[in-house]
């Protein structure tokens, strides 16, 4: 690999044409020579932004080329110490060369097998899925052999809007052999989900968007085939769990419906389809099971993720599920009765929407604390940090509202946090560490508009929750539990969650915290017919409720954009401190 | 008192059967709560259920009806205090006071002028709903004729205004297929009551106190009366705005039944504003009948557009028809901007466009009622939909422009819209209607 | 059992905030208007007290109007752009208790006039009318804090109505008004949350509660009423349930809004069912002010001189309960 500095002036003759090919999307395009990277990158739909306007200032299109030469301009934007990892700025770097470039921000994901997380294991005897050796139904028993010595896999995946995880399991023993996790292919296609359904509206993008989705899925496969060095052949069952558009997309039906009365038709019970014709790197005669959804945005990985909850069991305690993700997803009830609903939360809990947000993976800020001007933290996998998680960025929100950084309405203080307080491209931010100190070599920061974001959020999630018991006529101290799961990460600090009005201010033993549960929903869905059964008959006795059409929702979500909300009274144990 | 959805549920089967229609029975319970079903639509309901629910469904306004047919007017059966808690259900009646003393000519004009009068606000035909014969000093005989030129040129309902019993048993004759209504200023009788039975008639009792009026129901009540409406009445309007507040009160959240039911206002002043003041507020607190003294279409112009406001249901937004507009006086080349149908999204951006100066047409989207970003999240703004709509009202042959102003907030469908509109540009506006001014100053459209 | 009359007390009362100063409070104005203190809902006397009426304004303009109705014209037409004699002309012959003063001319798309030159104005009419005064900005962020500021200075100790902060843009102006002892209005977009929140703003900048009042925006009749009446009547009800963050006293602009809309504007010939355009646009105004009127205001900013008189009169006959029955 070669770098030329080359004097920008100097015009490059676009005398021929080049391909780029951008890596985790796997997506190539082919450029005149001379095309900025940035250019070939927007050509190519991928959702890289600049939000200096490509003046290589803001170094937000970081990009690592991994192979070709290309001519690169210092900028302000980018440290001589990255240039030399073979880091640059895809505004200020022009294609001379077939390259085969890296978007870092979507870099492969290390998102750590949620199967043995802490709530599951110490309730496996509570929750409400069947647990113990795998058992199956005739159409699947059908197709795996009977041979004793052959090796029997199969696969649960939890495929998300901006996400996905595969997970290897050994059918029998149950045991899980491998997971893998990666960005969601489709992610070129648009950040959410209305996006993606708008976008599937065109000629010839449904087929896109599938095909993306199953690539998403497939490449996850291989991963985990390779880690323990086995053969799609020998997959003969997957359990998918995903919401409703992505269930949709991965069967290559139309999502356009989803949002026409009557609602998620098709996949109000499990759906079963055989490998071959969805195009999975998997036995061709494996079979594809897809957990049910209950309407247009309340989809299989809700109704599989309850599974891993007590809350289908209990007569008569009555529980909150919540699941933030790109959308927000609830459940309300118990064995006789469940209410749903989801809101578009937006990713901002799951590191994008925030300039300063990421995946819980290596590099996230995970845990965040502000103690009178200091700020300390702990990074997964240590080292310098490159952004924060949503369990960071709860932290943190928290944080710059009970120190008074920001108001109650988010807007920074220019008092308080004057010595923190920094321009950036997009507004005034606050300081959370010093270029020299983060891993990209740049001030790492949240601005006003990240806060008004992780606002926007925490109060969709939360307005959703006080409709949801409005409707069937409870109040928050009825609720027994609250399960939570979601994209925060490994970890999350329920007591700074209540504090900004993400969570009702409940006695905070009622709260648990599941972490990835649509992905272990598909994995007791995998292992069992019973909990296949289950899983029907839950979304059968769900009742979904549309938000948009509930009259006093703005209300309620006006209400929530505040800190910890407009009506302080419900959060009596926040009223103490702030008071303080 | 309501039953919560979760208090309704318990009563249910709970076996979702789906019989009634709905996927749960928690659905069913919910809909329920919101008045939104019937339980007789539960066939596997139980005896209990039923007692229940229906102890908690009993108007405490009762439902009255004057007048017959398609303009039959309908009033009473509200349930809160104020609209943001539900809705007001059942819009006020414009009367419209006639005297018999008048000359026959003036009388047969009126009425048909009355009759005829009817304007278009946001879609919705505006009139007035009653006429209120008044027998005045007149004799029986002109009274009579009064009644019989309101059966002949008008199809409103009537409330006829006298003590005299042998007119309005001669005038009840006139109308018996009418259902009308009497109003029976001062005490009343048993030989007022004779008046309504055997007959479909509503009762206005009057009353100068709380007292005189309960006294004045409860022997209508005793007499076996139940179509009532009435009318206290207050020396000036601030006894007349706390005397409606006591009675729809004492009937909704007492169940104080002698006072349950709607509520008729007099409004009598010497000059057209005045007229006005009064009638608003008594629109705003609680008359279900509103009698004004004359006819007056400016006056009843302006108490349609605050009746449409007062009465639209909150939880509903108010829509427009959906189709082409002008604003101004625009010319084939004059520039075309787009919105959805919801009133207060059409009346801002008209309104801006208006105060911006320029002439310019108004395509407006049939979004069902809904403002322009809950229409698109909703599916029903897209480059489909409006390429669609552009077609049907064949906007092509009306404007030679081929530039269309598309709402800021959905910039994102501008190349959809694009493909869908062969030939046309498409602009992407401003997001707010209050910067249209200066969008428009901004932007050279032409 | 005989009839009861319902009452319901409340533990709440409305804030009462006073606008203007006299000399001895170290202000010009010949009197200062005090309006809230209500601890019932509108005109209920028989549960609460109603200490202060409802004020009526009228508005002068720095710049006369680009679409000023016909109707208007004709009742000010020798004054409408002379602010200080237009201000004199609605004290004393149209019975104004207040003047706001509209300074749209400075906005930059407007005129772009000094915050000088709109201090000008503003002393101008101080010095042409004794009432208390109104100070009425626009969306202009940048610009509106410069002017307001200045406003605030040149107007200090006299105690006017700065009209207004918004959540997005409160903390420059309602320093200044802090520092040069003036009262605010806290504008929200017709939404009882954004309300309270702006109010929680400002009073966790120790901006006094006294001083403060709430604009729900008002939508005119036929143009978004509904919405402010029913927003009105919720921060009202929730104000006297005890949320102190919602007991303030409410403005609203029935003049402003009024005069925008094409009903006040169009003449019986181009609209024969709308009737006749003089009355019409007395009623468009008087039924925008009378409804919300029961829907709760207490400061009223009007434009028709006869919806004046006639609003004026009927909020007296709304006080005569006040004697009781």
């Amino acid at each position: 690999m070669t770098v030329t500095e080359i004097n920008w002036s100097e015009e490059v003759v676009p005398d021929s044409r080049f391909t780029v090919r951008f890596l985790p999307f796997d997506a190539t395009v082919e450029v005149a020579s001379g095309t900025t990277l940035l250019d070939a990158a927007v050509e190519a739909g991928l959702p890289v932004k600049a939000s200096c306007g490509g003046r290589g200032t803001c170094g937000d299109c970081l990009l690592s080329i991994n192979s070709g030469s290309y001519r690169a301009r210092p900028s302000a934007g980018l440290s001589k110490n990255l240039v030399a990892q073979g880091y640059a700025l895809a505004c200020t770097t022009r294609v001379t060369d077939n390259l085969t470039v890296h978007l870092p921000q979507f870099q492969e994901l290390s998102i750590r097998s949620v199967a043995d997380s802490g709530f599951f294991n110490a309730h496996k005897d509570e929750v409400s899925g069947y647990y113990g050796p795998a058992s199956f139904s005739e159409t699947v028993a059908d197709v795996i052999p009977s041979a004793t010595d052959k090796n029997i896999f199969g696969i649960a995946c939890d495929v998300g809007t901006t996400t996905v995880v595969v997970q290897l399991v050994d059918l029998r023993t149950g045991r899980v052999l491998s997971t893998a996790s990666g960005y969601n292919h489709q992610l070129k296609c648009g950040d959410d989900i209305i996006s993606r359904i708008h976008y599937a509206e065109k000629p010839g993008h449904l087929r896109e968007l599938n095909t993306l989705i199953v690539a998403t899925i497939n490449r996850l496969i291989q991963k985990n085939l390779e880690t323990i060095h086995g053969t799609f052949l020998d997959i003969y069952y997957a359990s998918v769990s995903g919401n409703t558009t992505m269930t949709y997309l991965l069967l290559n039906m139309d999502p356009g419906n989803i949002r026409k009365d009557p609602y998620a038709v098709g996949l109000n019970r499990t759906r079963l389809a055989v490998s071959r014709n969805l195009g999975l790197k998997m036995n061709p005669e494996a079979m594809v099971l897809c957990a049910p959804a209950v309407g247009s945005y309340v989809g299989g990985d809700i109704t599989a993720g309850l599974l891993c909850t007590p809350l289908l069991r209990d007569a008569e305690k009555v529980s909150l599920f919540i699941d933030v993700g790109t959308n927000g997803e609830l459940v309300l009830g118990n064995r006789d009765w469940m209410v749903t609903c989801a809101c578009s939360a937006g990713p901002a809990f799951e590191g994008s929407g925030t300039k300063c947000g990421m995946p819980a993976a290596a590099g996230a800020i995970e845990r965040i604390g502000l103690d009178n001007g200091s700020v300390a933290y702990t990074v997964i996998g240590g080292g310098k940090p490159k952004g924060l998680c949503g369990s960071g960025l709860v932290d943190l929100l928290s944080g710059l509202f009970l120190q008074g950084y920001i108001d109650r309405g988010g807007k920074l203080s220019e008092e308080k946090a004057a010595d923190r307080l920094v321009e950036t491209e997009r507004g005034g931010g606050f300081l959370i560490e010093k270029a020299e100190r983060s891993y990209w070599e740049k001030d790492l920061v949240i601005t006003e508009n990240d806060i008004a974001n992780l606002i926007r959020t925490k109060g969709a999630v939360f307005s959703a929750c006080s409709l949801l018991l409005k409707n069937v006529g409870l109040a928050f101290e009825n609720l027994d539990a609250v399960y939570i799961a979601g994209g925060f990460g490994q970890y999350l600090n329920i007591e700074n969650a209540i504090s900004i009005g993400l969570f009702p201010d409940l006695p905070r033993d009622r709260f648990h915290y599941l972490g990835n549960s649509s992905l272990l929903g598909a994995y007791l869905v995998l292992i069992s017919d019973k909990n296949r059964d289950l899983v029907n008959e839950t979304a059968g006795r769900m009742t979904y409720i549309e938000l948009n059409t509930e009259p006093d929702y703005m209300n309620e979500y006006t209400g929530s954009l505040f800190l910890p909300h407009t009506d302080m009274d419900l959060f009596p144990s926040v009223k103490r401190i702030w008071n303080q | 008192m309501a039953l919560s959805g979760l208090e309704i549920f318990k009563l249910l089967p709970k076996t979702n059967c789906k019989e009634c229609g709905v996927p749960t029975c928690m659905a069913f319970a919910m809909k329920l709560a919101q008045k939104k079903a019937d339980l007789g639509e539960c066939p596997h309901a139980s005896e209990e259920a039923r007692a229940a629910l229906g102890a908690a469904s009993k108007p405490p306004i009762r439902l009255v009806k004057i007048g017959v047919g398609a303009r039959a007017l309908e009033v009473g059966n509200e349930t809160v205090m104020f609209r943001h808690e539900k809705t007001f259900f059942h819009q006020t009646g414009l009367a419209i006071r006639l005297n018999a003393s008048e000359d026959e000519e003036t009388l047969v004009s009126k009425i048909r002028e009355i009759e005829n009068y009817t304007v278009d606000r946001v879609g919705e035909q505006l009139k007035a709903d009653l006429l209120f014969l008044s027998q005045d000093e007149a004799g029986k005989d002109a009274f009579l004729k009064l009644i019989g030129f309101a059966k002949e040129h008008s199809t409103k309902g009537v409330i006829l205004d006298s003590r005299d019993r042998e007119s309005l048993t001669a005038g009840l004759e006139i109308l018996k297929a009418d259902r009308p209504a009497v109003f029976l200023s001062g005490d009343v009788s048993d030989g007022d009551f004779e008046l309504a039975k055997n007959r479909s008639v509503s009762l206005i009792i009057t009353g100068e106190s709380f007292e005189s009026l309960e006294s004045r129901v409860e022997k209508a009540k005793k007499a076996g009366i139940e179509d009532l409406i009435l009318n206290l009445k207050a020396p000036d309007l601030g006894r007349q705005f706390q005397n409606n507040t006591i009675l729809r009160r004492s009937a909704l959240k007492k169940n104080y039944e002698p006072f349950g039911y709607p509520l008729l206002t007099m409004v009598e002043a010497e000059n057209g504003p005045d007229r006005m003041a009064k009638a608003s507020v008594g629109l705003c607190k609680y008359a279900s009948i509103i009698v004004l003294p004359r006819y007056d279409k400016a006056l009843l112009y302006t108490l349609f557009a605050l009746r449409q406001n007062i009465f639209t249901d909150p939880q509903k937004p108010i829509q427009v028809e959906p189709k082409l507009y002008s604003i101004g006086d625009p010319t084939p080349e004059s520039p075309v901007f787009l919105t959805t149908n919801f009133s207060l999204t059409f009346f801002l951006v008209s309104g801006e466009i208006e105060n911006s100066g320029t002439s310019a047409h108004l395509v407006v989207c049939d979004c069902e009622g809904q403002s322009v970003l809950t229409a698109w999240a909703a599916g029903k703004f897209t480059g489909e939909t409006i390429a669609k709509f552009i077609r049907e009202i064949k906007l092509e042959e009306q404007v030679k422009t081929r530039r269309l102003i598309i709402p800021g907030f959905v910039s994102q469908i501008s190349g959809d819209l694009e493909e869908k509109l062969p030939g046309w540009e498409i602009l992407v506006g401003c997001q707010e209607a209050a910067d249209i001014p200066s969008f428009v100053k901004s932007v050279s459209i032409a | 059992m005989g009839f009861e009359i319902p009452i319901e007390k409340n533990s709440g009362k409305i804030a009462e905030v006073t606008i203007g100063a006299t000399s001895e409070q170290g202000g010009t104005r010949s009197n200062t208007i005090t309006i809230g203190g209500s601890t019932a809902l509108p005109f209920l006397f028989f549960e609460g007290e109603h200490p202060n009426r409802p004020a009526l304004a009228m508005e002068v303009f720095d710049k006369v109007p680009a679409k000023y109705p016909e109707a208007l014209l004709d009742y000010y037409r020798d004054v409408i752009d002379k602010p200080a004699d237009m201000a004199k002309k609605c004290v004393e012959q149209y019975g104004a208790e207040l003047i706001s003063v509209r300074l749209d001319e400075t906005h930059p798309e407007k005129g772009d006039r000094s915050a000088d030159e709109a201090a000008d104005v503003v002393r101008q009419v101080l010095d042409s009318v004794k009432v208390p005064l109104i100070i009425t900005g626009h969306s202009h962020y940048e610009k509106i804090n410069v002017v307001m500021k200045k406003v605030c200075e040149v107007t200090a100790g006299e105690n006017c109505l700065i009209n207004y902060v918004e959540t997005d843009n409160y903390k420059t102006i309602a320093a200044a008004c802090m520092a040069y002892n003036h009262s605010i209005v806290a504008q929200s977009p017709i939404d009882v949350n954004m309300a309270k929140q702006l109010n929680i703003l400002l009073s966790d900048m120790n901006f006094p509660s006294e001083k403060i009042v709430i604009d729900p925006l008002t939508g005119a009749l036929g143009y978004g009423l509904e919405y402010t009446y029913s927003i009105m009547e919720r921060i009202r009800n929730d104000g006297l349930a005890g949320d102190s963050m919602l007991a303030f006293p409410m403005i609203i602009n029935p003049g402003y809004e009024s005069s925008r809309v094409k009903e006040v504007r169009v003449t019986e010939e181009e609209y024969p069912d709308w009737g006749d355009m003089e009355l019409r646009s007395a009623y468009w105004e008087t039924a925008t002010a009378m409804s919300l009127l029961s829907a709760g205001s207490e400061l009223i900013v009007m434009y028709h001189p006869k919806a004046m008189e006639t609003v004026k009169k009927h909020v007296d006959e709304l006080y005569s309960a006040e004697s009781g029955n």
